[in-house]
């Protein structure tokens, strides 16, 4: 998102000017939960992939650390926190438990479950652990 | 309170798109996922239109009754879509060709 701030501000405020709710996916990288501030974003969405995709638990661990501490800013700075990718049914449930993240956008594993079970039955699996 | 659940069901279309052809149908699976228990279903508007397509967008914006979330790039062409079609959020999101990703 650096370098073309002005753009993405342009973009949101036309988007919110129609009456839609705007989010910025983001690395949880501090400068770029403040960017997405700046560009006027009522939400970002924090991407899990490295978390997600971590070979060892110190480095799962550091990812979260990294996670919790950008959803903690976003609040701070008045931003809704949103959260997605790499979420599976094994490595959800500490991502949900973070305090302030409202939603989780899961696609890949879900669809992966419905092949063999059903897209209801998938979503209703995943509903559980988020409880 | 429970965290919500956004349901991505970009790979609907990409196991239709592996054929080019009309199924499985992404707005059933639509709503399937809402019956579920989906707080929303997100689909992202690639410029390549690998998996999702316009057609999509537009029928989803009809039947989800939740949320729709619209992941998309801020190209000029991306907005006038969103702003034509009003999905109830945008997710604004990097695009580079080569990814391998439903986000």
């Amino acid at each position: 998102m650096e370098g073309n701030l002005e753009h993405i501000a342009n973009t949101v405020e036309r988007l919110q000017g129609g009456g839609i709710t705007v989010s910025i996916f983001v690395d949880p990288d501090p400068a770029q939960v403040k960017a997405a501030k700046e560009a006027g974003s009522d939400s970002i969405e924090i991407h899990t992939g490295l978390y997600a995709e971590a070979k060892t638990e110190k480095d799962q661990r550091a990812e979260y650390k990294k996670i919790v501490e950008a959803a903690q800013l976003a609040q701070n700075l008045g931003l809704r926190v949103n959260a997605g990718h790499g979420l599976n049914y094994k490595n959800v449930k500490p991502i949900a438990s973070i305090p302030g993240i409202e939603e989780l956008n899961i696609g890949h594993s879900i669809v992966a479950r419905a092949v063999l079970v059903g897209m209801e039955r998938a979503v209703k699996e995943m509903k559980e652990l988020l409880k | 309170m429970a965290v919500k659940l956004g349901v991505n069901i970009d790979h609907v279309a990409t196991v239709r798109e592996a054929r080019k052809t009309v199924e499985p149908e992404p707005i059933a699976a639509a709503v399937l996922a809402e019956l579920g228990g989906a707080d929303g279903i997100t689909i992202h508007l690639r410029a390549d239109r690998r998996h999702i397509k316009d057609r999509d967008l537009r029928l989803l914006r009809q039947v989800v009754k939740t949320k729709l979330n619209l992941e998309m790039a801020a190209t000029e062409g991306m907005i006038k879509i969103a702003l034509e079609v009003k999905p109830d959020q945008v997710t604004l999101v990097p695009e580079k060709p080569n990814e391998v990703t439903t986000e």
